[in-house]
């Protein structure tokens, strides 16, 4: 528009030129009078000019003394960060000070609330599987959404009277704000008094109120705005949801940015049928140490009667020079805490809570480590051994060709006072016992790795020396066809020589795919193992299970994890791998892999309670990973038992991701006995504003649903509307039923429970509707 | 069928400056990359190609559920960032990230023996990055080293 009325514009008079200072004033227009060489008067298409701003209006008048300006009728100010036009404007040039009345104002960037997950307090959650129980701060375990916000089209608004606080600084009283385009009216946020800081890039209105389709829906005294999703104290919109547990919901959440590497997150939380919440976060982080607490405490639970409360510290610190400690205690109250008060399976399908804290030195040929180690037990059956402590030491040293390497460990084994004395196994045989003890393990090895490009050769010696100190030795194992043996564990000690002999070679060729040219690789692998038969069945049973049968364990000594087994074995494992690498980047597009292992001896040593191999092979393991045209994704392993004839392990993933918004997940995944689930996900568009959002996971073993989530999303340019219905089974009761209602308005945070971490585990390759670039609400320019 | 036992022809630099070489791959790349005739070299101008060593993290996800809520299985990530500069360049070149993922049987039961399994998948998941790594490096075709 403002080239219109330069095309109109007659008379141009410049008073000083504009590109030399940042003062000057340029004035335009049809007519202009001077009066007494300190006042001109511009009238049609007035126009005044500055580097840092124009001034359009029907009639200009400027007092050069004063630097006073006075425009009237069709008054439009422009400036870089957006515009403000209005039937008159009274302005002070030097001061940048003035006022409008009745205006409207666009801007070029829509200003955002604060965000505390959008911080920059880099703190890593991975190791940790229970978060907050709702969605309060804390980062979750999924897949974080795409940071890049939608391209914001900007904002508008209009105001009773904008006042122009200097430069950088503008008071709108009484306005309107909206993300929406000019035709559409669909929210707005109401204040009596907005300000906006252009320099500190923040603003903030008072007495708010978020009107959508005219009515409105939240209220608050203030609330803080940042234009670069900068941490700014400030409240986080409310959380709002219903669940069968624990009835509606509102969780208030506030914001506190104690310093750059610390934050805290205070929440009250409304349950209607258990009472008040009260819920803390903080987060700290600095070169050589970092933190994160939580705290949930609801006072009086109207439906138990009883105070229940949440509580995790967790602590990392690097001590410089190699060492480095930590610790991570988790308590809950009651072992029905997470199934009563949470919907997020990474919290309602925890059954054992650690309390652990652990020291670790680090350099060239040492590796130190002590751990204490105990464990809170909510389902009351399976408590682990507490580890008070274990301590490893391990030695790496080369000589030359020559590779030594000593492991030693000691570990005290405890039992928890609650645990039964009769455990079930998974294979369906019980064991009696209350063995405790001290346990040694000492393996000092050497190897002779022979490398080349094409191709390797390792032969490696070793000793596994194990000692046991015990205390309750007495036990009794029934398998699972009924079968009794009791006796006692011994207080012995044991020396097992071990040999492995580890070879692969590696081949390539050429290979053309349509116009892409690929080195294909094929890598034959060959292990063998011997280690004599030592008798340890007195050996009780503390950290060790059987190992799932994979591509890694194939190409391991011990098939069993943990100290207490060593397997007596006289046996070769053969693998081949192929894979498909891209020769422009040497990208990995395809790896297939086969393998098994052959015995030329029979299974002795063995872990009560489970099945004796039969047979002079193993099951037959297979894997397949793709990445195809990068709309397709595969993900597949195999395993056959070559005696049965049967598939012990089916899994199949498969993802259909052509675009953002656009996303398909099938898999199906089968342990025999154990697990033989389907699960479907998805998000597709249904209509160019809406989404339709699904994901159920059936299992075909207990014939019933674990998870089911169904969702509608409707994208409306400027908001976003999302309902989503779900169902989770929890480790400790039964399923928990939730519904989430959620609108984001664009630009802004969104109102209503957040959905959004629980879309993206339960929907691999979900993309925020808002967020997906090209869609059709979004206006193009 | 076309298949030839690898070997170093192809290689077009030899000598790697490593940005970072403290991560928990660090050693075993260095042995590997020896294996494949690169030498390290501490001092980037006398270095044919630069890699920095970015950042690494692990990542834990819930696989499957029981019907009755319990994990099944876990899937755990490893990742590495790095980055690739041909020391003729200004500038570094754009971050790249190399994945591997396993899954694992879980059973709380076990717990004590499953934290050790995935230790171990751990181990395979670094050893299976750093030869991922190496494959992206010896395509590599720097001008520094092309044009000795």
């Amino acid at each position: 528009y403002a080239e219109q009325t330069s095309d109109t514009t007659e008379a141009i008079k410049p008073i000083v030129d504009a590109e030399t200072s940042p003062d000057s004033v340029v004035i335009e227009g049809d007519q202009l009078q001077i009066q007494m060489n300190r006042k001109f008067k511009s009238i049609g298409n007035a126009v005044l000019h500055q580097q840092k701003q124009d001034i359009y209006g029907d009639t200009i008048e400027y007092d050069i003394e004063n630097k006073e300006l006075h425009a009237i009728g069709n008054v439009r100010l422009i400036t870089s960060g957006g515009s403000v036009t209005g039937p008159e404007l009274r302005m002070q040039l030097e001061e940048s000070t003035g006022r409008i009345d009745d205006a409207k104002f666009s801007m070029n960037k829509a200003l955002a609330l604060p965000s505390a997950k959008s911080s920059n307090l880099a703190i890593d959650q991975s190791a940790s599987l229970v978060g907050a129980t709702q969605q309060l701060s804390s980062p979750s375990n999924d897949q974080p959404l795409p940071s890049a916000s939608k391209q914001q089209n900007g904002a508008r608004g209009d105001a009773r009277v904008i006042l122009l606080e200097g430069e950088d600084k503008k008071r709108f009283k009484h306005s309107r704000y909206t993300t929406c385009d000019a035709n559409s009216d669909d929210w707005y946020i109401k204040s009596s008094d907005l300000v906006i800081d252009n320099y500190t890039k923040t603003a903030t209105a008072r007495n708010a109120v978020v009107e959508f389709q005219g009515v409105p829906i939240l209220y608050t005294p203030w609330i803080d705005f940042s234009f670069l999703n900068q941490r700014k104290s400030g409240l986080l919109t409310p959380t709002v949801g219903t669940t069968s547990k624990s009835g509606f919901e509102v969780l208030t959440p506030f914001y506190w940015n104690i310093a750059p590497n610390m934050d805290a997150t205070l929440a009250t939380r409304y349950l209607s049928r258990r009472g008040l919440q009260y819920q803390g976060e903080l987060r700290y982080v600095t070169e050589t140490y970092s933190g994160i607490d939580n705290i949930e405490y609801l006072d009086n639970d109207d439906t138990t009667g009883k105070a229940r409360y949440y509580a995790k510290l967790k602590h990392t610190q690097n001590f410089g020079n190699g060492w480095s400690g930590g610790f991570s205690v988790e308590k809950v109250s009651d072992n029905q805490y997470f199934s009563d008060l949470s919907t997020r399976i990474t919290a309602t399908s925890v059954v054992n809570l650690p309390q652990q804290g652990s020291l670790s030195y680090v350099d060239d040929a040492w590796n130190f480590n002590a751990l204490v180690q105990k464990y809170q037990t909510l389902d009351g059956v399976s408590f682990p051994y507490e580890r008070l402590p274990q301590l490893t030491l391990t030695r790496n040293d080369d000589f030359g060709l020559l590779s030594s390497n000593v492991y030693s460990q000691w570990v005290s084994f405890n039992r928890n006072s609650s645990a039964p004395l009769t455990t079930l196994t998974p294979s369906g045989a019980s064991i009696s016992t209350a063995v405790t003890g001290n346990r040694f393990v000492a393996y000092p090895s050497i190897s002779l790795p022979m490398a080349q490009p094409y191709g390797y050769i390792t032969p490696k010696l070793g000793v596994r020396y194990s000692s046991y100190s015990l205390n309750n030795s007495a036990y009794s194992v029934t398998d699972a066809s009924g079968v009794t043996t009791a006796g006692n564990y011994e207080s012995t000690s044991q020396s097992i020589p071990t040999f492995t002999l580890d070879s692969g070679l590696f081949f390539d060729r050429n290979a053309r795919v349509v116009n892409n040219s690929y080195t294909q690789t094929l890598e034959p692998r060959l292990f063998y193992v011997y280690i004599p038969y030592k008798d340890q069945s007195m050996l009780p049973v503390f950290d060790s299970s059987d190992s799932d049968l994979n591509m890694g364990s194939l190409f391991r000594e011990n098939q069993f994890i943990g100290n207490d087994r060593i397997n007596n074995a006289n046996q070769l494992s053969l693998a081949v791998t192929t894979r498909m690498i891209d020769n422009k980047t040497g990208e990995q597009r395809l790896a297939a892999s086969l393998g098994q292992r052959f015995y030329f001896d029979d299974q002795k040593v063995f872990i009560p309670g489970t099945p004796v191999r039969s047979g002079n092979s193993s099951d037959i393991v297979a894997a397949l990973t793709a990445k195809l045209l990068s709309k397709w994704s595969v993900d597949a392993a195999w395993q056959f038992n070559t005696d049965t004839g049967k598939a012990v392990k089916s899994n199949i993933g498969t993802r259909y991701s052509p675009e953002p918004g656009k996303t398909l997940n099938l898999s199906y995944r089968y342990t025999e006995n154990f697990l033989d689930q389907i699960n479907v996900s998805g998000q597709w568009p249904l209509t160019p504003n809406w989404y339709g959002l699904a994901r159920y996971n059936y299992s075909f073993k207990e014939t019933q649903p674990i998870e089911g989530l169904a969702g509608l999303e409707y994208d409306a340019g400027c908001w976003v509307a999302r309902g989503v219905f779900q169902r989770v089974s929890t480790a400790t009761a039964n399923a928990n039923y939730a519904i989430f209602v959620q609108l984001e308005l664009g630009g802004l945070t969104s109102i209503g429970s957040d959905p959004l971490s629980l879309l993206n585990r339960s929907i691999p390759g979900y993309t925020n509707s808002s967020l997906i670039p090209n869609s059709v609400q979004q206006p193009t320019y | 069928c076309g298949f030839q036992m690898r070997g170093m022809a192809d290689l077009a630099f030899h000598t790697l400056y490593i940005k970072n070489n403290s991560l928990s791959i660090s050693k075993s790349l260095k042995k590997t990359l020896a294996v494949n005739g690169v030498t390290i070299v501490n001092n980037p101008e006398k270095a044919e190609l630069m890699l920095e060593l970015m950042d690494e993290s692990t990542q834990k996800k819930i696989l499957s559920l029981s019907g009755g809520g319990l994990v099944r299985e876990f899937e755990i990530y490893y990742r590495l960032n790095f980055r690739l500069r041909d020391p003729i360049n200004e500038l570094w070149g754009p971050m790249q990230t190399l994945e591997a993922r396993r899954d694992y049987t879980y059973d709380d039961t076990q717990l004590l023996a499953k934290q050790s399994e995935e230790g171990a998948l751990y181990d395979d998941m670094r050893k299976d990055v750093v030869n991922e790594l190496l494959r992206r490096l010896i395509v590599q075709k720097p001008k520094s080293a092309v044009s000795q």
